[in-house]
């Protein structure tokens, strides 16, 4: 936006997206890859302050404007909440090349490249949970999880679908702790009556609710709350918990986990466009608490709740808000105590594993000792051990046992403050005001949310960690250690669970059909 | 955004598109009128606003010649062919009436009122539907070069300043001013007793039957080339 000159009021100034010219910026480094163009890290050369920039990819002239680019800057337009990635504006850059009657295209927008500017978030829960050595602590977990919850009630009240949940790429976090969701190219809008015919090719399949996988054309807010369910286990479990190949494969791995569909347990399944082409051979009766017996059982009642096959049964955001887990201790920590780690992207782990990788075959052709594989750690289980009476509003996630985290590091190349690692709790008296759910407080407040002061922390005894490591919980890697649920180890082939050259984190069809390359980029 | 109220059938255009129609063509007369009280010649196109600079106009859409289809049987034709959800009609209004409160002094006239509609139904396609058709469709259709319906659609999204959404409020008040502005017209063309008139079935408005004046000139569909008519 222009800047009144002296002496002169900018009245009519009108804060026109698209005004800007990217050169307003200075591209830092590459961050991610999406399915409409690359990602950067940049820094706006005037404030300093740090932004992403998505590149929107204009080549494919027979699609025009891409129509993912289109639906998530209509919705990002009129999403506004902490838990929501935040589009500051859109920016231009003018190109070189001419108009058609071969003038300069002076301000030709169409000519140059176009940018959505989003606010930076530091990692993407895949990058972040797959830093060598990293483990989760129940109250990170938990905290994760309310704030993937409230952002996600938020948009499902405001009528808006993600239809592209996923742990990967998807939901940011920036060093405060706070979580985001981000990438709203499949999100839509959608009307109560649930009368439209909304297409079933949504959602990475590793996180694709039974519904969709049976053809169902009419869904709802509930097809995001079984991705929430899949990320929630994955979280807990360390790795993804239903990583099919393809559709049938999907399907019949939901299937043995969460039982077999039938009228009693899913009245109209049988109905269901596809039903008959996945019918299970046999019935298969739910698995989830055995499968899952490692975790708390406020987990389990939960995890239960969001991956109910019938999608009428399925939880709702709100009331996943109200589950005990969230409320019972340990309590989820306050974001701003977690430790603030170097930044990092599911695009830059992979491509540093991808280096790691081919250093390994060098070493193998060399005849040298093969490096462990890189294994994603489980968190801690919490059994549910007494509390030290104080009560603990917040934990120091690092202490005693957990392994070393590469936390603290100083503040690399762009100058954001990193103070040191869960500093006194700030979490203002009050606040959230619009967030309604971010308050653990519930007690005596007359089920008002957020208006509850933090509760005050004790910064003693550290209550998980030295003394709460359950025997089923420790790190895992050699087996899952879960009664073999899955047959979990064939699927992650050398280099961990996200080895850049299988079908990245599941294929989703609707992209794929739109682009063959991508998966990663958690800006996509 | 759930379709309105009138079910449609191939033969009978949805009641949605003949709204968006009376509602254009009555601007586009307003319009003409307008700018012919400054010009003795034909609509100027070189309605321009300076804003901070950046000059925004809609002298992209401006055709050489006033197209010779009439708008009512260009949008049944795109409709034919694209299939589109009904709602898109009203939503392609809102974009419209939203790109000329923006920027209040542009103006749509006959010049450029049909590749406006064509950028703006492709739009609200885009962003009603799930399944859409892609933009070389479009082009066809609307008789314009991929390339400048391309171009077109960017130079809509910047005039709108991205702004897509239509609430379901908005919907419905767009709705039912289209809807009331429809049957004013109607009883001042029944008023006028045209004996050509051929009446027309209507499901959304009561005792109104709406003047089918341009359909009677317009081939049978069968008949439509799918190379889309030439709107320069």
């Amino acid at each position: 936006m222009a800047v009144a000159a002296p002496g002169q009021l900018n009245l009519d100034e009108v804060p026109a997206w698209g005004s800007r010219s990217v050169d307003f910026f200075e591209k830092l480094e590459q961050i991610g890859e999406g399915t409409y163009g690359q990602v950067y890290m940049a820094k706006e050369t005037r404030t300093g302050e740090i932004v992403a920039l998505k590149k929107i990819r204009m080549d494919n002239e027979r699609e025009g404007f891409p129509i993912t680019a289109i639906r998530e800057i209509k919705i990002l337009k009129k999403l506004h909440h902490q838990n929501v990635i935040q589009l500051k504006e859109i920016v231009t850059s003018p190109g070189p090349e001419k108009d058609e009657q071969g003038r300069p295209a002076d301000g030709n927008k169409y000519k140059g490249n176009i940018y959505m500017v989003f606010e930076y978030m530091d990692h993407d829960l895949t990058g972040l949970s797959d830093r060598p050595g990293m483990r989760f602590s129940i109250p990170q977990i938990k905290c994760y999880m309310r704030q993937l919850l409230t952002g996600l009630h938020y948009c499902h009240v405001n009528q808006v679908l993600h239809r592209d949940i996923k742990a990967g790429s998807n939901l940011l976090i920036d060093n405060e702790g706070n979580l985001k969701l981000a990438d709203f190219g499949l999100a839509r809008s959608f009307s109560g009556d649930q009368n439209a015919n909304l297409t079933n090719r949504v959602i990475t399949l590793w996180y694709r609710p039974p519904e969709l996988l049976l053809g169902s054309t009419k869904y709802g807010p509930q097809v995001d709350m079984w991705s929430v369910g899949c990320i929630f286990a994955e979280l807990l479990h360390g790795k993804p918990i239903l990583p099919g190949k393809n559709e049938p494969e999907q399907l019949s791995k939901i299937f043995e986990l969460c039982g077999t569909p039938d009228e009693s347990n899913w009245p109209g399944v049988t109905k269901m466009p596809w039903y008959n082409n996945f019918k299970p051979a046999r019935p298969m009766k739910r698995r989830i608490r055995e499968v899952f017996k490692h975790f708390d059982h406020y987990a389990l009642d939960l995890l239960e709740k969001m991956l109910a096959l019938d999608p009428d049964n399925r939880i709702c955001a709100k009331d996943a808000l109200d589950a005990e887990y969230f409320w019972t201790d340990p309590l989820p920590c306050d974001p701003k105590s977690l430790p603030k780690y170097e930044s990092s992207h599911e695009f830059q782990t992979k491509k540093k594993r991808q280096q790691q990788r081919q250093q390994e075959e060098a070493a193998k052709r060399q005849k040298l000792s093969h490096p462990p594989p890189h294994t994603r750690l489980p968190p801690i289980q919490q059994p549910g051990q007494p509390h030290p009476p104080v009560r603990p509003g917040l934990n120091q996630p690092m202490h005693g046992s957990q392994p070393p985290m590469a936390a603290g590091g100083p503040s690399h190349h762009y100058g954001k403050p990193r103070g040191p690692s869960g500093g006194p709790s700030r979490y203002p008296q009050g606040a959230s005001a619009s967030g309604g759910y971010n308050n653990p407080n519930r007690g005596g407040q007359g089920g008002s949310y957020g208006n509850a002061p933090y509760p005050s922390q004790s910064r003693g005894a550290p209550p998980y960690g030295s003394g709460g490591m359950s025997g089923t919980g420790g790190p895992r890697g050699t087996s899952s250690g879960a009664g073999g649920y899955g047959g979990s180890g064939p699927n992650y082939p050398q280099g961990g669970p996200y080895g850049a050259s299988g079908p990245g984190r599941g294929p989703n069809n609707m992209r794929n059909q739109q682009q063959q390359q991508q998966q990663y980029g958690g800006w996509q | 955004m759930e379709s309105g109220p009138t079910p449609t059938t191939p033969k009978s255009p949805p009641m949605e598109l003949l709204m968006l129609s009376n509602a254009l063509e009555r601007l586009v007369a307003r319009n003409n009128q307008l700018t012919s009280q400054y010009s003795t010649q034909a609509p100027s196109p070189s309605v321009d606003v300076k804003l901070n600079k950046k000059s925004f106009s809609l002298s992209a859409f401006m055709a050489t010649r006033t197209p010779t289809i009439a708008l009512r049987r260009y949008l049944e034709r795109i409709h034919r062919f694209a299939d589109l959800d009904p709602a898109c009609f009203i939503v392609a209004y809102v974009y419209i009436d939203r790109t000329v409160h923006i920027h209040p002094a542009l103006i749509v006239v006959s010049m450029n009122v049909h590749r406006l509609m064509l950028a703006s139904l492709l739009l609200a396609s885009k962003v009603l539907d799930d399944l859409h058709h892609n933009n070389a469709f479009f082009a066809r259709i609307g008789g314009i070069s991929n390339f400048e319906l391309n171009k077109l659609e960017l130079e809509l999204l910047f005039l709108l300043n991205f702004r897509l959404t239509v609430t379901s409020s908005d919907f419905q008040r767009y709705y039912s001013h289209m809807e009331t502005e429809m049957s004013r017209t109607c009883v001042i063309e029944k008023n006028l007793k045209e004996d050509d008139d051929k009446r027309w079935p209507n499901g959304g408005l009561n005792q109104v039957s709406l003047t089918n004046g341009p359909r009677r000139h317009s081939m049978s569909p069968a008949r439509h080339s799918f190379d889309g008519p030439s709107i320069n």
